[in-house]
């Protein structure tokens, strides 16, 4: 197994007018292999989703060093950075984040246009939502769908344009635990099936099982704990 | 309660901004119109009145009451009752009164003239007031008679002669000198005594400009005036019979407004009815005003309601997005256990404070708009003219009340649906509401169309009927305004079905092939076309009915300047007034008249001046063309120096076959060559080298006999010609108005004046760009040149740009179209500010993804082409079919007369620019805002934000 991303002494702080800067997390070692299901866990407010979105490229460091594939990402330009996250990474959010005007087909064909997928778009899209069950349910609008079935397309969304790397913040935490567990598993065949790596957060220990790697966020300070 | 809809409104202060904004463009649009109406009215009355003045030289608000007394009355009495008369007409018309003037007079028969012999009817007066509007040119007055030292007014006097005054044109006419005494033997039709009467003065009015004068000195001309006491002693002798009165009051018309003009007109109306003896000069000038009072209430009032219509739907737009906001508390408070009438008075108390502020604001801004309409001189030209005329009404306070209902109404009636669910039920509802709006859904745009256009054809068919029913003053059928409106309306949102299909279309078509960008803004566009639709009907309506009223305002006025600019011929027109002997040998001859040629040198100093050429130019209304034993009356012959009138003249060319220098030459060629109309040839069977006889009547009355025949050879029929107008139109005093065909001779102006001997002509001037007309009057001042009349070009157009009708439109619509745009660019701005915060996740998604900053304003460019510049180019197609349908049906109610310049649908591509720049830079504005809105964005932000 190769490391496929990993953070060096990574520390972002917020500047807060008037104070002091908080310092979100404060030089954090990260490492994710590939082709497994990485956990993050940790309370609420624990810093997390601020390292989910430094590792997705969503934000910057303060400092320190986030590579990808062996690459830094620090000497990237945003146009390039724009790039690595049409084509290899895949995000699912806690908020699910569907586009409402666009159908479940329609999400996941954005998906693929943007990454600029040359395969047949129409059987992709329609594997992927068989894969998460919702080939007959294809057209209907995210509005018509539970939330369950949203986070589905989600998923499907973020793994339809095979992706290296999906980050899922929180994929889990607006779903009953059942649900939850569908998701979970649904990850873990994915990872069997299309060979990617994810990187979740979470906080319910009862997904800690589950998780190839887990690391615990602690204010701002990240531990190997798997 | 009141904390709790503060703080709503606070929350969300930038929506309820515009709302109040909406408000209070409402309320003051809606006050405009009584302000301006009154104003208008205030204008066209006294237009009225000075126009009547200038035509009839006499004052214009005056009544008059003749007849005859059957009582046994002294001075005294009959003036006691002719004072109790007038009291009742102050009181009613009640308004400052100018003058007023009493005469009594006393018919008698033949009185011998003593002196002269030889016999003369005489009538005996009594003026009120007389010795104080008079100047004794010889003699003294009656009351001074006892101390002259004439000879034979002693004489006279010592014989019982009663002294009286005549003026000094009676005095020329019947050669009177003073002493001279008159005996009256059959007064009373013989009965009684016998009266003699000394004149012992010659008066004349002291003041030519005296508005005691009403009627004339020069209009008694038999008469002698007494004082009082010699009138009595007449009245005695006479046995109180053969008496008649006159008795004239001069009202200030300036106090006529439109708030007494009705009570007024009602008033001479029964003091007309209840006695022949009463006579007005200004009832049928009242009626008149009243007809197009009827008239100019219905066209701004058919001028308000698209306007308002649109408000009604930006207030109803802006208060539903705002509920949109609020469904979740609406649901809350109704899952809560609160009843749905306390959920709508909630929103009552609300919407109240919003509306009651916004209407009183509105007042004011109604006063700023209807000062801003009243300096319009075009639409959309705004002047620093007069308008004072423009008053704060206390109808504004009830059109704010208005503005205050609808706006309350519209406010609520979206809460009513939303009022009925809880949380789970709306959430339900929102899962089946469809995309479509409600017209798309029922093709409603299709009926409104239709009904719009068989309004029209119907329309088209009675041109005639309305033609006539304006022409004579009648009220006007609002729907004829309305109608365009209507198909605006229907047009613009079959015109937004259109947009819709062809986004689908062009999306179908690149299906596969769009980039993101291109596949999210179309598929945003179709999928929030519901939404979207609002501010599209918006756009639509604005710049197709800013269309419409830009090019129908143009249209209508430059018709109505080439019209006039035809009919005057030139530039500036003078009529010098010419001396003119007549020498007669009898009483029964008319005389034989010599008009004496001013210096026309006195002219050429207007060249330095800048007057570019100038002509003399033979005009008579009244010549006569003459087919054997037939004569037509009331021709139009013009005398005209070819080369002169050709360079001075103004002529569209595309009137006549050939340019109006071909007939000009061909005249010139022909000393004894006409040029007539075509009306006439027609009418007539004549073609060019027939022959046709045309003749002036003498100035002085001669009956229906010409003064003198020409006969002339035609050498070009003309359609057209510079001041010649085919149908001319004759008003009379009941409002009624006539039309005739007028025919025209054109003869060579030293053939005119050989035929039909020296007489006055007009000086017809073209003037360069340094010339104006008060540096012309001026001139003709200075060189002492006596004016008889002017007609100048600039002051017609500046009237007629003046003119009720045209103000109102071009003042309505400008103020209409201001409003249109602010509301346009507000709710553009508002929905697109409110569309991208509604987005900010989905941005927040996108760019995620991995959407560039370039890619996000590329879409948002797609969307706004595909929704915002379509809806524009929609609106403008619809303008321009409006105007090419409706323009000179609408126009008939501005120009309703025929003329010789066809009505014309006149449209200028700067006024389509001058609008598409405006919306131009709404549009720029409205993107610059969203950009800085999604490039400060952030994106983790953003996502955070689904979560919340």
């Amino acid at each position: 197994m190769s490391v496929i991303i990993r953070t060096q002494n990574v520390k972002k702080s917020f500047p807060l007018p008037g104070r002091e800067p908080i310092e979100v997390l404060k030089g954090v070692d990260f490492e994710a292999e590939n082709g497994q299901l990485t956990i993050l866990k940790g309370r609420s407010g624990s810093g997390k989703t601020t390292l989910l979105n430094i590792l997705s490229m969503l934000d910057e460091p303060t400092s320190g060093k986030l590579i990808i594939s062996d690459v830094d990402t620090s000497s990237m330009s945003m146009s390039n950075k724009e790039k690595m996250r049409r084509k290899d990474i895949g995000f699912v959010f806690q908020s699910v984040a569907l586009v409402p005007i666009m159908s479940a087909y329609e999400n996941v064909d954005f998906a693929l246009r943007l990454s600029g997928y040359e395969g047949d778009r129409d059987r992709r899209i329609k594997e992927v939502l068989s894969i998460v069950g919702l080939e007959k349910r294809m057209h209907h609008m995210p509005s018509q769908m539970s939330g369950g079935e949203q986070q589905r397309v989600a998923i499907a969304r973020a793994v339809s344009h095979r992706p290296k790397i999906i980050f899922a913040d929180e994929p889990t935490g607006a779903l009953d635990t059942a649900t939850g567990l569908v998701v979970i598993k649904l990850f873990k065949e994915l990872i069997e099936r299309e060979n990617i790596t994810i990187v979740m957060t979470t906080h319910d220990p009862n997904l800690m099982d589950w998780g190839d790697s887990v690391y615990e966020m602690e204010d701002g300070e990240l531990s190997h704990v798997k | 309660m009141l904390s709790f809809i503060r703080h709503k409104i606070f929350n969300k202060k930038w929506l309820n901004f515009c709302l109040l904004t909406g408000v209070i463009l409402l309320s003051s649009f809606l006050c405009v119109y009584p302000m301006f109406k009154e104003g208008s009215l205030n204008k066209l009355l006294d237009t009225l009145f000075t126009e009547r003045t200038e035509k009839y030289n006499s004052y214009p608000a005056v009544i008059v009451e003749e007849g005859k007394i059957d009582e046994e009355l002294n001075t005294d009495a009959i003036l006691q009752k002719l004072n109790s008369i007038k009291d009742t007409w102050i009181k009613a018309v009640d308004i400052p009164v100018i003058d007023e003037q009493r005469v009594i007079s006393l018919s008698t028969g033949y009185s011998s003239n003593t002196l002269a012999g030889g016999t003369k009817q005489i009538v005996f007066n009594y003026v009120d007031d007389f010795e104080d509007h008079v100047e004794l040119k010889y003699g003294c007055f009656p009351k001074d008679a006892a101390s002259s030292d004439n000879e034979l007014i002693k004489e006279a006097l010592a014989n019982g002669a009663v002294p009286g005054v005549v003026s000094q044109s009676v005095a020329d006419e019947h050669n009177i000198v003073i002493g001279q005494m008159y005996k009256n033997e059959s007064i009373a039709y013989g009965a009684g005594e016998v009266i003699n009467t000394v004149i012992v003065g010659i008066v004349e009015e002291k003041d030519e400009y005296d508005t005691f004068w009403q009627k004339r000195l020069s209009d008694f001309k038999t008469d002698v005036f007494f004082d009082k006491e010699g009138f009595d002693t007449l009245l005695e002798k006479n046995e109180y019979r053969n008496i008649s009165y006159y008795q004239s009051v001069i009202f200030n018309h300036k106090y006529i407004t439109s708030n007494n003009a009705g009570k007024i007109l009602q008033a001479l109306y029964h003091f007309r009815i209840d006695n022949e003896n009463f006579s007005s000069n200004f009832e049928g000038l009242l009626y008149s005003y009243h007809e197009t009072k009827k008239s100019i209430s219905v066209i701004m009032f058919t001028f308000e309601i698209p306007i308002v219509a649109l408000l009604l739907l930006f207030i109803y737009m802006i208060s539903g997005q705002i509920l949109e906001m609020e469904t979740g508390e609406i649901a809350m408070l109704k899952s809560r256990g609160v009843s749905r009438g306390k959920v709508i008075s909630l929103y009552l108390v609300q919407s109240a404070f919003i509306t009651l502020t916004g209407s009183v604001i509105g007042i004011p801004v109604g006063y700023l708009f209807c000062k801003l309409g009243a300096s319009t001189n075009a639409f959309l030209v705004f002047s620093f003219k007069d308008t004072s005329t423009y008053r704060p009404d206390l109808g504004m306070f009830l059109f704010a009340a208005i503005a205050f209902a609808l706006a309350m109404l519209f406010m609520t009636i979206p809460v009513i649906p939303l009022s009925k669910f809880t949380i789970i039920e709306r959430r339900s509802h929102k899962n089946v509401s469809g995309n479509k709006a409600i017209w798309e859904k029922f093709f409603l745009d299709i009926p409104i169309v239709l009904l719009a256009s068989y309004l029209l054809y119907n329309y088209s068919k009675q041109k005639d009927s309305i033609i006539e029913a304006v022409i004579n003053g009648n009220t006007i059928d609002p729907v004829i305004f309305l109608n365009s409106s209507i198909f605006i309306l229907g047009c613009g949102l079959f015109a937004l079905r259109l947009i819709h299909l062809l986004v689908k279309l062009v999306y179908r078509i690149g299906k596969n092939k769009w980039k993101p960008d291109e596949y999210v803004a179309f598929l945003q566009i179709i999928r929030s076309s519901k939404k979207q639709g609002f501010i599209s009907v918006f756009l639509v309506m604005t710049i197709a009915m800013g269309i419409f009223n830009s090019n129908l305002a143009r249209s209508v006025n430059e018709n109505m300047e080439l019209r006039i600019k035809y009919n005057v011929g030139c530039d500036y027109r003078v009529a010098e007034k010419w001396p003119m002997t007549i020498k007669k040998t009898s009483a029964a001859d008319p005389g034989s008249w010599k008009y004496t040629e001013p210096d026309y040198m006195r002219f050429s100093g207007l060249k330095e001046l800048g007057v570019e050429s100038m002509t003399k130019v033979i005009r008579d209304d009244e010549a006569v063309i003459k087919f054997g034993k037939k004569e037509i009356f009331n021709c139009l012959l013009l005398g005209v120096k070819t080369d002169e009138f050709g360079k001075t003249v103004w002529m569209k060319n595309e009137l006549n076959e050939y340019h109006l220098n071909h007939y000009l030459n061909e005249l010139a060629k022909t000393p004894n060559g006409i040029i007539i109309s075509r009306n006439l040839a027609d009418d007539y069977n004549l073609k060019e080298g027939d022959r046709v006889t045309y003749g002036r009547m003498a100035p002085v009355n001669e009956g229906n006999k010409t003064y003198a025949d020409a006969n002339g050879v035609i050498v070009g029929i003309v359609d057209a010609f510079p001041g010649y107008e085919t149908t001319v139109y004759t008003e009379y005093s009941n409002g009624k108005v006539e039309s005739r065909s007028n025919y025209l001779v054109v003869a060579n102006y030293t053939t005119a004046v050989n035929a039909f001997n020296t007489r006055p002509y007009e000086v017809w001037m073209k003037f360069s760009k340094r010339c104006n007309e008060e540096k012309v009057r001026e001139y003709l001042d200075s060189a002492n040149i006596r004016v008889q009349s002017i007609t100048s070009t600039e002051k017609l157009i500046e009237d007629k740009r003046n003119s009720t009708l045209i103000q109102i439109t071009n003042g309505m619509f400008s103020i209409g179209f201001v409003i249109s745009l602010v509301v346009c660019t507000v709710g553009f701005l508002i929905y697109w500010i409110l569309t991208i915060r509604e987005r900010e996740l989905i941005y927040g998604i996108y760019r995620s993804m991995g959407l560039t900053m370039r890619e996000v304003l590329r879409m948002l460019a797609i969307e706004q082409i595909f929704s915002s510049i379509l809806a524009c180019i929609g609106g403008l197609g619809v303008g321009m079919l409006t105007t090419f349908l409706f323009t000179k049906l609408v126009s008939l109610v501005y120009l309703p007369r025929v003329h010789n310049i066809p009505l014309e649908i006149i449209f200028r591509a700067s006024d389509i620019m001058k609008m598409c720049v405006i919306i131009g830079i709404m549009l720029v504005v409205c993107f610059i805002v969203i950009y800085r809105i999604i490039k400060k964005m952030n994106i983790t932000k953003a996502i955070k934000l689904g979560e919340d």
